[in-house]
């Protein structure tokens, strides 16, 4: 269970503070598929990238099932490769890597040997229809095949959560749909998926909507 | 994270700039080698060594007088800690040509008297003739092959240069004194208004010799004695006065300047000996001054220049290298922010940022220093003091250019750029 107290996070601006977030409480159970809205600039990132372990808060306490996740790199670097997998609005693969590289990434920071990474990656990517498309670059791919690839390195390391930043902001119609139905699916695997967006099919889709405003939660409903 | 080919191009960057850094270093350490080359040339041509004179500035304009420096607290002792520091630090020679004056008792006056015309100097209220006289110390004696240019008799003992009161002290002769005086005879001189006993031991041969800094003293009319040190402490005015007069001549010898030394250093040592002891010594080229003056002007101004040049060129190289691996992180921190997102942590990220940089400069290092050894051999410059020391150099700068840039790059590289990139 994901859980925030009093969370605050200021950025440093040519020797201004900028508040990002302000006292966020937030509770959210394993297994939830909860939608972030809120308009541009209030905070909707800087919060999936504080529970996702990227940020460190400014102040408040986050907790992951009870325990606090650690405020040193090395804690929070482990913290992300054992629970946290993102999915970003550009599907952000590396261009001059192979599928095959960018699907085993998070594979290789766990230490995971050669061998079993080759099965993972072989796994993954032939349930998501994309096992021939291993040994290309992503430039070659279509939009929705890069996007399958994206979901396929957010779940080979078998996450606990998603974190997914705008998914479908770039994807025409159909793509849309199915990246919804795909995070969909995980969710009924059990992973709590967290997805900032503006879209409204993504909205209608999650079980609970949180809405953002200058950084404070302003509503937060079972959709 | 692994290393690209495409990061090559960084390889490529960096060797260039050293190779045109090392390029300079050599040429300036050629040039400057160049001019030392040509001192050791004319030492070979000229002479067998250049002598650096020792003298001292008493009675100049701007110093004391001689007399006021003995008025000072413990004035003689150190004027005989400057001479044994000279013996003890360098390849001192002393070789001096202060008259032995004889009262009435040497035959032979006429045939050795120095040609003053009618003029007759006093020793104590009597009048004395100057004789032809050299004073030589061991190691002049030794250098210049003395022993070897005996005819007849024996040389200059070790303990011969040690002097103490009534001690009779051995004497050598020009070859023209043979005939005219017997090995074993014993003469009385006055020398530094002190009355002598002298033993003749030997004689030279024909046209003895000794150069130094062109100038020849032949020895077939003189009478050379040893340049003696009396270590004791004076007990009375008169061995004070004596002592003092002795010293300060003992203390106007001559610095053996091996090849490839730098006059400059022994002049940087003296001044500093000055400053320790209380005393006002300089060092004086004579015969060679001119030219060594060129030469030390032209070596300090090549001096300045590869000064000039070196730090030009750190700077130059810190900053196009600065520039270029700033510009890298920027453009791959998107990479970066992937990886960061796939658990890798920051410090990771940081640590194989800086350690990517190293392993370009050890390549382009590495790469550098082999083009200049295959090009020196190729055009027979391969002189490998120089080359040695252009890689010294070039090391050095690469270890400054280095940990400066790594150190910005490590300022440069924060979580908050690789955090923008993430949003973009």
């Amino acid at each position: 269970m994901i859980e925030l107290i009093g969370i605050n996070k200021y950025f440093s601006y040519r020797k201004n503070n900028i508040t990002a977030l302000q006292n966020i409480d937030l509770k959210i159970d394993s297994g939830e598929l909860v939608a972030i809205t809120g308009p541009s600039g209030s905070g909707k990132s800087t919060l999936l990238n504080i529970i996702g372990g990227i940020l460190k808060p400014s102040s408040g306490t986050y907790l992951y099932d009870g325990d606090p996740i650690g405020d040193t790199e090395t804690q929070m670097a482990q913290f992300r490769n054992t629970y946290v997998s993102f999915i970003l609005q550009n599907m952000a693969l590396i261009p001059n890597r192979t599928v095959f590289y960018n699907i085993a990434l998070p594979l290789q920071y766990q230490r995971i040997e050669k061998s079993s990474i080759k099965q993972m990656v072989l796994e993954i990517s032939e349930s998501l229809g994309i096992a021939d498309k291993l040994d290309l670059y992503p430039h070659l791919l279509s939009g929705g095949e890069c996007q399958r690839v994206a979901v396929a390195r957010a779940v080979v390391s078998n996450p606990k959560m998603i974190l997914a930043d705008e998914p479908t902001s770039s994807l025409d119609g159909e793509n849309k749909y199915e990246v919804v139905q795909r995070l969909q699916k995980l969710n009924e695997r059990g992973i709590t998926v967290l997805i900032a967006t503006h879209d409204e099919i993504v909205i209608q889709n999650c079980n609970r909507n949180v809405v953002l405003q200058q950084g404070k939660i302003i509503k937060d409903d079972e959709v | 994270m692994k290393y690209r080919l495409k990061d090559m191009i960084f390889v490529i960057i960096c060797f260039l700039i050293l190779l045109f850094g090392m390029t300079i270093l050599i040429r300036t350490n050629y040039d400057y080698h160049q001019i030392t080359q040509k001192i050791i040339v004319f030492d070979e041509q000229n002479v067998d060594s250049v002598y650096l004179k020792i003298v001292d500035n008493y009675d100049r304009e701007n110093y004391k007088t001689l007399r006021e420096f003995f008025s000072e607290p413990h004035s003689l002792e150190r004027m005989k800690q400057f001479s044994e520091e000279m013996h003890d630090k360098y390849n001192y020679l002393e070789l001096d040509k202060q008259s032995l004056l004889v009262l009435d008792q040497f035959p032979y006056q006429e045939e050795f008297r120095i040609d003053y015309g009618e003029d007759y100097y006093g020793v104590n209220d009597a009048i004395g003739i100057s004789l032809k006289s050299l004073q030589i110390g061991k190691n002049t004696y030794d250098i210049f092959g003395l022993a070897q240019q005996i005819e007849v008799g024996t040389g200059f003992g070790s303990e011969d240069f040690l002097w103490e009161k009534q001690k009779k002290l051995p004497m050598l002769l020009g070859y023209e004194y043979q005939g005219l005086v017997e090995i074993g005879d014993t003469f009385s001189f006055n020398y530094l208004q002190e009355n002598i006993s002298f033993e003749v031991v030997g004689f030279l041969k024909k046209d003895a010799v000794i150069t130094l800094n062109e100038r020849a003293y032949f020895m077939d009319q003189q009478i050379v004695i040893p340049f003696f040190d009396w270590k004791e402490q004076p007990t009375n005015e008169e061995d004070t006065e004596f002592q003092r007069s002795l010293y300060s001549l003992k203390n106007w010898g001559y610095i053996q300047i091996k090849n490839g030394e730098d006059i400059m250093d022994y002049e940087a040592e003296i001044n500093k000996l000055n400053e320790q002891l209380g005393l006002a010594y300089a060092t004086s080229e004579g015969a060679i001054h001119s030219y060594i003056q060129n030469i030390s002007s032209t070596i300090s101004s090549i001096k300045g220049v590869l000064f000039v040049v070196s730090i030009c060129l750190f700077v130059v190289l810190s900053g196009i290298f600065l520039c270029v691996q700033i510009w890298n992180f920027h453009k791959n921190k998107g990479i970066y922010a992937i990886h960061l997102l796939c658990g890798c942590s920051f410090t990771r990220i940081k640590q194989k940022i800086i350690l990517s940089v190293i392993l370009q400069f050890a390549a382009a290092l590495t790469g550098a220093v082999w083009i200049h050894s295959v090009l020196l051999k190729t055009t027979n410059r391969s002189e490998e003091i120089i080359f040695e020391e252009a890689v010294q150099q070039t090391i050095l700068f690469s270890i400054v250019i280095l940990a400066i840039t790594c150190l910005l790059l490590s300022k440069c590289v924060q979580k908050n750029n690789v955090y923008l990139s993430l949003r973009k």
